[in-house]
C-alpha cells in the first residue's frame, strides 16, 4: 500500500467543493483516515452526497463522545465504502457537535439504515435525542432504568 | 427426470453422512476422569503464582498492573510482600511480567478450589510455598489410534 | 413497519400491526432463557408459522466494557476487551493493541506481528468451530455438537503452550506479544492442521452435504446484497451474499500484507452460503497457520511501549471471526483513554436479523439466524 495519500485529498477536495460554506474543517488525518466536521443542521444533504455520489454506503458504526469541559456532545459516523473498488481501506468520520444542555441531533437511518442500533445507543448512553429516529428505545439498559445516561462523564461508577 | 437424479444424489448423499457417523460407532469416548487422570500442563502454564520472597521488595507494582485489584501488598516486620485473592484473579499474569525483581513466576498449579472465600486469599508465605507435585500424566496427541485423543505421556 | 408506543410499552410486544385488516398475528417472545435464541430475545411476529417480523432485545448481558475502559489504564483494560467474545480473545485484543499503536507510534518488530496473525488464526478457527457446533445442536444434529468442539481441543492445546491459557490469552500487548514460540511448536501444529483439515472432509460428509441440512438451509434466510451493505453487515454475513470485503487484504495490518491467501465469498446469501462460507474460512486459516510458521523471521518479539495515551484520536480495525472490530480511541495525555468506543463484528449484524428472518417459518428460524453467526456477548459488550 502507498503512504500517499492522494485518493484521500480528492475526496477532500471533491466535498470542499460541492459545500463551500457548509463544511466547517474536512481534514486528511493520516492515510486512510478522512475527517469531516458538520454542522448538525446541514448533515442530511452531506450524508446523501457522500452516500450518492461518493459511494460511501456501509456505515461502519456510530460513536458519541462526551466534551464535557467543552460542553458538547460529538457524534462521529463512520463510514466506508463498498462500491469505489479502490478506497476499500478509507474510512470517513462524518463528525456533528451538539450542546451538552439541550443535545437534539437529526437520525441518519433514512440515509443508512444500518446506524439504526447505533443511535439508539447513544440515545440511551448519553441522552442525545435523534428526531426521526423509528424505534427509540433502549436497546442494552434495562427497560426500567431511571439514572442519568451512564456514559456520561460525570455519572461514576463504584469501581476500581 | 432431473427430479429423480435430484433424489437418487439426495440418497446417495444421505448415506455418505450416515456412514460418516457409523465409521465412528463402536470408537471409546476419550474422556479424563478427573482426578485420577489428569491432563499434564506444559511448564509456563499460567496456574497459580509463585513468590520469591527473597527478591520481593514489595514495591506495590504487580498490586497496580493487576487488572482485577486482587493484590494487597501486607507488612510483614519491616518488608512488604504481595497477598493474592484468588476469587477474583483472572491469571493474566501481568503481575509475574511487570515485577521488576522477577519475584514472581507461574506454577502449573491449577487446582486451588477451596470451599469458602477466605481460604481464597493467599498469603506471602502460602505463594512462597512450592506447588505440589501431582501425578499428571495424559497429554494430547493427535497419533493416537483413532485421530485425536488424550493418550499417556511418554515414560507413563 | 411495526409502530410502538414508547410510554407503556416495557417489553416490546404491544401494538405490532397485523397484515391485513381482520388478520390476527402472534407475538411469541423467543426469550433468553430459550435454548434455540442464545442470550439474547427476539420479538417475533407470527403469521400461523410464518415469521412477519422479528425484533431482536439485545441488552441481557451488557456489563457496560466502555466505561470500564475509560476507568483502567491501558494494560489493565486488556482482559476486559477481551471478554466480549473470549472465543475469539485475540482478534479483538487486536484491535485494541492497533488503537494504542497507532496513537504512540510504536511499530511491534516482525517476529511479532507474524505470531499475531498466528494466534488470530487460530482464534478464527476456534470460533468457527465453536459456531459450528452450535449450529449443529440447533438443527438437531448432536454429532455435530460434539465433533467441532472436541476438535476445537487441538488448537486449545496449542495456544495452551503458547501463551500459557487455553482460552483467556492476554497474549497481545502494546509492542508486540508476551511470549516466544516454545520448542517444538511449529511441528506440532504443522500435524494437527493437516489432521484437522482431514476432520474438516468429514464434516462436509456428514453435515453440509447432508440433505437434511442442504434442504433446511438452501433458500432459507436470504440477505440480498444490497441490503447487506445498506444495513453494515460484516464478516461471513456479508461475504455469504457475494460481497468481496475482507480487512486482512483490504487494509493490511500485522503480516497479513505478506501472506498469501483466498478471501472466501458466495454469491447466493442464504444460510448455506454464510455456512459455506465459514467452513471455506477455516481451511484457509489452516493453510494459513502453516505458512505463518514457515515464513516466521528471527528476531525479538516485543518493543518497549510506555503505559500512555497519546493525545489524539485513532480508528483502528481488524477482521475478527464475526467481522470487523473497531476501536475509536481518544486520547488526552494520561494512561487511561478519554473515550474508547467499541463496535464488534456482531453488534454490526444485529441490523441484519430482522432482514434474514423476514418470510421465514418458524422451524427455521434458527438455522437463519445463527447462521449469521450473531453471538450476544459481543454485541452487548
Amino acid at each position: 500500500m502507498s503512504l500517499t495519500h492522494e485518493r484521500e485529498d480528492v475526496l477532500v477536495k471533491t466535498l470542499k467543493e460541492n459545500f463551500p460554506s457548509d463544511i466547517k474543517e474536512a481534514t486528511v488525518v493520516r492515510r486512510s483516515r478522512i475527517n469531516v466536521v458538520v454542522p448538525p443542521e446541514k448533515i442530511t444533504n452531506i450524508a446523501v452526497f457522500l452516500r450518492d455520489k461518493l459511494g460511501y454506503d456501509h456505515p461502519s458504526g456510530v460513536s458519541a463522545v462526551d466534551y464535557n469541559r467543552e460542553s458538547r456532545f460529538e457524534i462521529v459516523y463512520h463510514l466506508a465504502t463498498i462500491k469505489t473498488r479502490d478506497q476499500q481501506d478509507i474510512v470517513i468520520n462524518l463528525k456533528e457537535s451538539v450542546p451538552r444542555n439541550s443535545p437534539r441531533a437529526v437520525s441518519l437511518v433514512n440515509v443508512w439504515p444500518g446506524v439504526e442500533n447505533y443511535e439508539r445507543e447513544s440515545m440511551e448512553m448519553f441522552g442525545i435525542q435523534f428526531d426521526g429516529h423509528p424505534r427509540p428505545e433502549k436497546l442494552f439498559l434495562n427497560d426500567n432504568w431511571e439514572g442519568p445516561p451512564p456514559m456520561r462523564k460525570e455519572v461514576r461508577f463504584p469501581t476500581d | 427426470m432431473a427430479p429423480i437424479v435430484g433424489k437418487f444424489k439426495a440418497a446417495v448423499n444421505g448415506w455418505i453422512a450416515y456412514s460418516a457417523g457409523l465409521r465412528h460407532l463402536f470408537h471409546k469416548p476419550y474422556t479424563l476422569r478427573f482426578p485420577e487422570q489428569r491432563y499434564a500442563v506444559e511448564a509456563g502454564f499460567r496456574g497459580r503464582h509463585l513468590l520469591h520472597l527473597d527478591r520481593c521488595t514489595g514495591c506495590g507494582i504487580c498490586a497496580w498492573i493487576c487488572p482485577e485489584k486482587c493484590i494487597t501488598i501486607v507488612q510483614r516486620g519491616d518488608r512488604w510482600f504481595p497477598q493474592y485473592f484468588y476469587g477474583r484473579c483472572c491469571f493474566c499474569h501481568f503481575c509475574t511480567d511487570y515485577c521488576p525483581e522477577f519475584a514472581l513466576e507461574e506454577t502449573v498449579e491449577y487446582d486451588i478450589a477451596e470451599y469458602t472465600r477466605e481460604l481464597l486469599v493467599w498469603s506471602p508465605e502460602r505463594l512462597a510455598k512450592p506447588p505440589a507435585k501431582k501425578d499428571d500424566k495424559y497429554v494430547f496427541s493427535v497419533d493416537g489410534p483413532r485421530g485425536a485423543s488424550q493418550v499417556p505421556e511418554q515414560g507413563h | 413497519m411495526a409502530t410502538t408506543e414508547k410510554s407503556a410499552d416495557t417489553t416490546g410486544m404491544q401494538a405490532m400491526s397485523p397484515t391485513e385488516p381482520g388478520a390476527q398475528t402472534m407475538t411469541l417472545s423467543v426469550g433468553p432463557q430459550h435454548s434455540g435464541s442464545g442470550h439474547m430475545r427476539l420479538i417475533v411476529e407470527l403469521d400461523g408459522d410464518i415469521i412477519i417480523s422479528a425484533m431482536p432485545d439485545p441488552g441481557y448481558v451488557h456489563r457496560g466494557i466502555e466505561k470500564i475502559i475509560e476507568l483502567r489504564n491501558i494494560i489493565r483494560s486488556i482482559p476486559v476487551i477481551e471478554r466480549p467474545s473470549i472465543i475469539d480473545a485475540s482478534n479483538l485484543n487486536h484491535a485494541w493493541v492497533k488503537a494504542i499503536e497507532e496513537l504512540q507510534g510504536v511499530e511491534p518488530p516482525s517476529r511479532g506481528q507474524y505470531l499475531r496473525c498466528l494466534i488470530n488464526e487460530m482464534n478464527r478457527i476456534m470460533s468457527h468451530l465453536y459456531w459450528l457446533s452450535i449450529y449443529g445442536v440447533f438443527l438437531g444434529h448432536t454429532t455435530m455438537f460434539m465433533w467441532p468442539l472436541g476438535d476445537r481441543e487441538l488448537f486449545i492445546d496449542l495456544a495452551e503452550s503458547l501463551t500459557g491459557a487455553r482460552i483467556t490469552y492476554s497474549y497481545l500487548v502494546p509492542g508486540g506479544v508476551r511470549r516466544d514460540l516454545p520448542k517444538g511448536f511449529a511441528e506440532e501444529t504443522i500435524k494437527r492442521t493437516k489432521y484437522f483439515e482431514k476432520r474438516l472432509d468429514e464434516y462436509e460428509n456428514i453435515f453440509f452435504k447432508n440433505p437434511l441440512f442442504t434442504s433446511r438451509a438452501k433458500g432459507i434466510g436470504v440477505l440480498t446484497r444490497e441490503r447487506a451493505v445498506a444495513l453494515g453487515s460484516t464478516g461471513p454475513t456479508l461475504r455469504g451474499s457475494g460481497i468481496d470485503r475482507d480487512l486482512r487484504k483490504d487494509e493490511p495490518y500485522a503480516a497479513y500484507g505478506e501472506l498469501d491467501f483466498k478471501v472466501h465469498t458466495r454469491p447466493d446469501g442464504d444460510s448455506y452460503s454464510r455456512a459455506m462460507v465459514h467452513m471455506d474460512e477455516m481451511r484457509e486459516s489452516s493453510q494459513l497457520i502453516r505458512q505463518i510458521l514457515e515464513k516466521l523471521p528471527s528476531g525479538p518479539v516485543r518493543r518497549k511501549a510506555p503505559i500512555v495515551v497519546p493525545r489524539g484520536e485513532a480508528y483502528a480495525r481488524v477482521e475478527s471471526a464475526r467481522g470487523e472490530c473497531s476501536f475509536y480511541l481518544i486520547g488526552e495525555g494520561g494512561d487511561k483513554p478519554y473515550r474508547a468506543r467499541y463496535i464488534t463484528g456482531s453488534y454490526r449484524n444485529l441490523t441484519a436479523i430482522p432482514e434474514v428472518l423476514k418470510g421465514v417459518r418458524l422451524a427455521d428460524m434458527p438455522t437463519s439466524w445463527w447462521s449469521i453467526d450473531y453471538w450476544p456477548v459481543e454485541a452487548d459488550r
